[in-house]
């Protein structure tokens, strides 16, 4: 199960007073998260993305001085994540092949908006049950498709589908908008 | 290389790393960028001749106030800008609003002036050449501000370094102040902007490649 802001960022706080065991654990944890979220973006060989990843956690390592500890983690690394990804892109350019739906995530800007919408996200997502929760993050955040999502959850493929539509719902009532667009979501998947 | 071995052999190097060290790091390089610049001024150009009594004008002060507020404005977005993540927010507007000022007082003092003095209000005397002296005293502080961006972390490197030639074309147009004797309000806003935001481009251009992480 990937570790949360709050994990990452203590173990990124400790690595930068010099805490190596910290650091360590940080950049496995992050070699864990990052492979899923490359893979759903490179449509491509598994080897451009342990490439990739290792070259997110060189530059997370080399960098950290610019990690600025009153902003989240998460946006930090993952703004590094696309940088490096988008850098990997230009580089190998007509081999990689980029999901059209994908193209403007690529595209967007990588602020702290990202890192503030995250936490709001968060904060919202605690409220919901565990097995909603768990269904969103693998299916919605990690990308994870439903059958990979029931074998890590050990969860029926049927129930990370009702999970992900009632957590979206739930989520979509407490944002204040009509549920119409998680239910198409919820079909489509 | 395996990641796990990878992963040992960064964690081995875990210094720890003070939450400030890049600010420290660009403001310890502008000084030195300064300080060469302030001296090739001196060798090259020479203060002006009037300091003395210019001093006692305002728009000596402007002519120091606005590349400052251009340098200072630039720098403070430039930070922003080399830390992956961190939105800029309102530091884009505060690094662009001395360029509006200028701008309006500019305008103001042009129509303000007699017809028959607009030009020489808006072309002084050396209006060709004050563009290429902010360009030329600019490149010391854009060497330093670019060694110190490069160990940063720009993800819009071609953006960072737009901003960081800005930040360079400032603080020479700042020095460049201290020599050149034009007064005219009109001219500042013209020649002064020109010549900064030529080394804003060249940063540009050059950010692209060089601060490529």
């Amino acid at each position: 199960m990937p570790a949360s802001e709050a994990v990452l960022k203590g173990l990124m706080l400790r690595g930068l007073a010099g805490d190596g065991a910290a650091q360590h654990e940080l950049l496995s944890e992050l070699a864990r998260l990052f492979p899923p979220f490359f893979r759903r973006r490179l449509r491509d060989g598994a080897g451009d993305v342990d490439d990739l990843v290792q070259e997110v956690l060189i530059a997370v390592h080399t960098r950290r001085a610019t990690y600025d500890p009153t902003q989240p983690f998460t946006a930090w690394v993952y703004a590094i994540a696309r940088y490096k990804m988008i850098d990997h892109v230009r580089r190998h350019r007509g081999r990689v092949f980029i999901a059209i739906d994908d193209a403007g995530e690529l595209a967007a800007a990588e602020t702290a908006d990202g890192g503030t919408a995250m936490s709001d996200l968060d904060r919202l997502m605690r409220e919901l049950p565990e097995g909603q929760r768990a269904a969103i993050r693998e299916t919605k955040l990690e990308g994870l498709s439903v059958s990979e999502a029931s074998a890590r959850l050990g969860m029926s493929e049927s129930a990370v589908k009702v999970n992900v539509h009632r957590g979206l719902k739930a989520l979509a009532a407490r944002l204040g908008r009509p549920a119409g667009d998680p239910d198409r979501e919820g079909r489509a998947r | 290389m395996n990641t796990d071995d990878l992963i040992a052999a960064l964690a081995q190097d875990t210094r720890p790393v003070s939450p400030h060290a890049i600010e420290r790091g660009v403001l310890a390089a502008l000084p030195a960028g300064l300080a060469v610049s302030a001296a090739v001024m001196l060798a090259w150009l020479g203060l002006r001749a009037d300091f003395a009594t210019a001093m006692y004008t305002p728009e000596f002060w402007l002519k120091l106030a606005y590349p400052l507020a251009v340098g200072v404005g630039a720098l403070a977005l430039g930070l922003k800008l080399v830390r992956p993540g961190v939105a800029p927010g309102a530091r884009t507007w505060l690094a662009a609003a001395p360029f509006v000022v200028m701008a309006l007082l500019g305008a103001a003092a042009f129509g303000a002036a007699r017809p028959e003095t607009r030009a020489a209000v808006w072309l002084g005397g050396s209006w060709d050449l004050c563009p290429l002296f902010v360009l030329a005293l600019s490149l010391p502080p854009f060497i330093a501000l670019f060694a110190a961006f490069r160990r940063a972390a720009p993800t819009r490197p071609a953006w960072a370094g737009f901003v960081a030639g800005l930040a360079a074309g400032g603080f020479g147009a700042f020095v460049y102040a201290l020599s050149c004797d034009e007064t005219g309000v009109p001219f500042l806003a013209t020649w002064y902007t020109l010549g900064m935001l030529l080394s804003g481009a060249i940063g540009g251009l050059l950010g692209r490649r060089l601060l490529k992480w």
